[in-house]
């Protein structure tokens, strides 16, 4: 088993940095960190700090959705070579299962658990970002596709270049129940159309 | 008897005029002042009773304690998720000195240095945050752990349930009610000189107690969200956070913020 000497001698209180850029916390390094804690109060804590850090890690690497069982992509935010720690996928998903409760991610109902959705935007926020966008390109007068927002050639330089289609849906939710746009059936779920209202702002 | 309260009226009228006289050295050098209160202390004045009377008028000392006791709480309510809200008194002291705007002086032998922007700018914010609201530019008022101390204490009749424990050799500051019986103490007392954290094999050793004592004493620290548990070791490991200090505190400010949001 993983002998750990003095955090101090190993200079544990120092954060890793990822080659992306990413900077954990020096609490990644703190190896009971990687144990669901059986104290209430502590797992509290616990599960609150690990949500603060995926929601940071998911925004910093543009990612949208948790697969407990894609572990390659796991790895590098839930296991820590350094001290030889990881978290078992129970533990992941009771951290989510928390994130949940606080409106931070949303498991996708089909999979019983095993995918979530984590907001490290609300839907609300994307809903304000894409219709002030639309408006200010101008793109108001005609019905947009889903692709066109989420990969189109004017959103490019857009924090939602690229969002996930269920977080895209999530957020016309928003939309069309505020009243601000109306949407439309495509033949598949990038055909999807839009129409912003013009009053809608 | 009347001569012994001429010469202690006279005494007390001279500490005023020397207090008026090195206000500036009393608020700004903690050497001095720590002299200066154990001064005051021998004649019974407390010029920390309050920020309203002659004392506090004179030399300002009162609204100092006051605004050092509100940033030992801010500095202690916002590392409770991870410590269980017991700290070491240096370590408590180390953060109110990044506060005020301060460059570590004192290195603790459990803290870590570390040049990350995160924790700079959170530190710059805080600094700034203190800078506005107490209306003054804090730098160089430098604090000691006596003033910590003292400051603890005048927290204590507001009911604030803050206490100093000393464990080992090395004074905690806990900012929860609580009671640390004795095997507690002697168990935190070991893990200052043990890196931190302990196992079963270890305490029944160092300790020389049956294992089934230093596992009720190592499981009511845990119960007490004092240590946190590695099952990944074996055996378990029990780690005291409040001895593993991060830099980088940002974090902890944050979730504390979602949490009560």
């Amino acid at each position: 088993m993983a002998q750990t000497t003095s955090n101090a001698a190993q200079g544990l209180g120092q954060a890793t940095t990822l080659a992306s850029g990413f900077q954990f916390p020096s609490l990644h390094n703190f190896p009971p960190f990687y144990t669901l804690q059986p104290t209430a109060s502590t797992w509290k804590n616990q599960s609150d700090l690990w949500g603060t850090i995926i929601m940071r890690y998911y925004r910093h690497h543009r990612l949208y959705q948790l697969d407990l069982d894609d572990s390659a992509t796991n790895d590098q935010l839930f296991s820590n070579q350094r001290i030889n720690r990881r978290l078992n996928s129970e533990t992941i998903q009771a951290i989510v299962e928390e994130m949940v409760k606080k409106g931070d991610a949303e498991w996708d109902a089909t999979s019983r658990k095993r995918r979530a959705i984590i907001y490290w935007r609300k839907p609300e926020d994307w809903a304000a970002m894409i219709s002030s966008w639309v408006f200010e390109s101008g793109l108001n007068n005609s019905i947009l596709t889903y692709y066109e927002i989420a990969h189109g050639e004017n959103s490019e330089d857009q924090e939602f270049f690229n969002i996930h289609p269920a977080v895209l849906q999530k957020t016309m939710d928003v939309l069309v129940k505020r009243g601000v746009a109306a949407t439309f059936q495509g033949a598949n779920f990038e055909e999807m159309g839009v129409k912003f209202f013009n009053a809608g702002v | 008897m009347k001569q012994l309260q001429g010469q202690l009226d006279t005494f007390k009228s001279n500490l005023e005029n020397f207090a008026r006289n090195h206000r500036k050295d009393i608020q700004k050098d903690p050497v001095f002042r720590m002299h200066f209160q154990k001064m005051c202390g021998n004649i019974g004045v407390d010029p920390l009773a309050s920020s309203k009377g002659v004392w506090g008028e004179l030399l300002g000392v009162g609204d100092f304690y006051y605004e050092l006791g509100i940033q030992i709480i801010d500095v202690c309510l916002s590392t409770r998720a991870l410590n269980g809200g017991l700290m070491e008194l240096s370590e408590v002291k180390r953060r109110v000195d990044r506060m005020r705007g301060l460059r570590d002086t004192t290195t603790t032998s459990t803290s870590f240095t570390s040049n990350n922007s995160n924790s700079n700018s959170h530190i710059n914010k805080l600094a700034n945050k203190w800078a506005t609201m107490t209306n003054k530019d804090n730098s160089g008022m430098e604090v000691t752990e006596d003033d910590v101390l003292r400051s603890i204490k005048t927290l204590a009749p507001l009911g604030s349930g803050f206490q100093v424990f000393q464990i080992g050799d090395r004074k905690m500051v806990s900012s929860v009610p609580r009671e640390l019986n004795r095997d507690q103490s002697i168990v935190l007392g070991l893990v200052q000189k043990t890196n931190g954290h302990v196992n079963i094999n270890v305490v029944s050793e160092r300790l020389g107690w049956e294992s089934g004592r230093a596992k009720t004493a190592l499981d009511t620290l845990l119960n007490d969200s004092l240590m946190w548990i590695d099952q990944q070791a074996e055996p378990h490991e029990y780690w005291v956070p409040g001895f593993f200090e991060p830099e980088d505190d940002d974090i902890y400010a944050s979730s504390a913020a979602t949490s009560t949001s």
